[in-house]
């Protein structure tokens, strides 16, 4: 038998023939093995991975991220990735903490400091210059600074799940209603992140915060839940079930075309208390825009059948019409809805594209930099149990 | 037989290389914040750019196409090897 093998091996082109067919096969599985087992480990909640990656994002807080961090021509931009920054990095803190409440002297002290930033002037005075208005001054108000207001709000909504006697109660109670307010202010339910401006992905922070929130009355019960309606209906494209990523701020009706980075973000942030419309979402994400290629995952920005556009900031630099940002928010969501195979294939991407790297017991993503490590900390821990 | 054996030390010689050029470039890019130029490159991102994209593909080749490659080329220097010698 070997003897015959050999033979056959010995003829040149036969042997070519075969070498191809191997080159092809181990292509086939090796890479795809190789590239998903940290991504198993982090569908099971590893603790090693989850720990290094949270040191790292903790660190980050704790040296300050500043604009300079950041590599865009827009002032706006690093601003509010700056902003993004310590609002996503507390969140994956707290899930971690709810995860391994153990640890929580350790990163807690992080999360605080994140959250004390959010409120600095320094981070919150880009959407201040958008409005002309402090956004903590404008409180009171009924009209605007919905994503600054929305997004912190999350954090300090899931921070009074996680500690008791939260230091944010107090605020977060005055900001929920705040946002409610807004809400009632606008029949669209179209409330705006800067003037003119609204987009579903800012609205479902605030909204995400909302449904966290146990001090609404039944009125305000009520509007919040007419406004998660609208995740529902007429801010998806009929066809496709993806979220329209820009609206009118007067009548809610789309101004861009239906994306799946808005729509994989707010389905993380619904997700928090709005399950339901999480997993529609999700699950036009799944049939629409996610696909593979020898097992690594990918989401694409815009979704089959539909025109292709150009992307944005949003999106990140498309490739081939794929969308990084869509494809790292939905890694959040596929680990909330234990879709493992999504999961999984998105995982390897990550790893092959991410560039893991340790130091030490930390864990960091070299393409992320400081937002991109503090927004897969807040997807790979992203959880079913709410904190 | 020294054709083979050189070919075969060719080969695991440039993969350890591509291996080790890889995991270097892991800890500098990590280290030189280069990789996060490709995700919003600004005016002074061209240099950074550039390096990261030959990282990319060095990391491409590696993880990717290097196995199958190895496995390829094994095979095709144990055939050789194999071969019967003429008049023997």
């Amino acid at each position: 038998m070997v003897t015959h093998w050999a033979a056959f091996l010995t003829t040149g082109w036969l042997r070519r023939g075969v070498a191809v067919v191997l080159f092809i096969a181990v292509t086939a599985i090796v890479p795809r093995w190789w590239c998903a087992r940290e991504g198993e480990r982090w569908f099971a909640g590893d603790r090693a991975l989850s720990l290094g990656l949270s040191r790292t994002v903790a660190d980050n807080i704790k040296s300050g991220v500043t604009t300079a961090d950041f590599t865009s021509n827009s002032s706006l931009f690093r601003h509010e990735w700056q902003f993004g920054t310590y609002q996503m990095g507390a969140l994956g803190l707290l899930q971690v903490c709810h995860l391994y409440p153990e640890r929580s002297p350790e990163l807690m002290p992080a999360v605080d400091q994140a959250i004390d930033r959010l409120l600095s002037h320094e981070v919150r005075d880009f959407d201040g210059k958008q409005w002309g208005q402090d956004p903590l001054d404008a409180i009171e108000g009924d009209r605007g600074h919905t994503a600054y207001l929305g997004y912190l709000n999350l954090a300090l909504a899931v921070h009074r799940r996680c500690v008791a006697n939260s230091r944010f109660a107090n605020l977060n109670d005055r900001i929920s209603a705040a946002l409610v307010r807004r809400f009632q202010a606008n029949p669209a339910r179209a409330i705006e992140t800067y003037p003119g401006e609204s987009y579903p992905v800012d609205i479902a922070a605030g909204l995400g915060s909302l449904l966290l929130w146990t001090g609404a009355n039944d009125e305000q019960r009520a509007c919040i839940a007419s406004a998660l309606e609208h995740y529902r209906t007429d801010w998806r494209d009929p066809r496709t079930g993806l979220l329209y990523q820009a609206i009118d701020t007067r009548d809610g009706k789309p101004l861009d075309a239906a994306r799946a980075s808005g729509t994989a973000l707010a389905a993380y942030f619904l997700s928090f208390g709005g399950r339901d419309v999480a997993r529609r979402l999700y699950e036009s994400l799944r049939t629409y825009t996610a696909g593979s290629v020898l097992g690594f995952g990918y989401v694409s920005e815009y979704p089959s059948g539909a025109k292709p556009g150009k992307g944005d900031i949003d999106s990140g630099p498309l490739c081939f019409g794929i969308s990084p940002s869509a494809s790292g928010f939905m890694l959040g969501t596929a680990r909330i809805m234990r879709d493992r195979d999504t999961f999984v294939a998105l995982s390897r991407s990550l790893y092959l594209v991410g560039t893991p790297a340790r130091r030490g017991d930390r864990y960091e993503y070299a393409m992320g930099g400081p937002l991109g490590n503090s927004i897969m900390l807040a997807m790979l821990t992203a959880d079913r149990e709410v904190p | 037989m020294n054709l083979n054996r050189r070919s075969v030390f060719r080969v695991v010689v440039a993969s350890v290389v591509l291996v080790f050029a890889q995991s270097l470039g892991v800890v500098l890019i990590a280290r030189f914040h280069l990789m996060q130029h490709l995700l919003a490159p600004g005016a002074g991102s061209l240099v950074a750019v550039f390096v990261a994209l030959a990282f990319l593909l060095l990391r491409i080749l590696v993880i990717v196409l290097l196995p199958g490659l190895l496995a390829a080329s094994a095979l095709v220097t144990v055939g050789r090897t194999r071969r019967p010698i003429p008049g023997s």
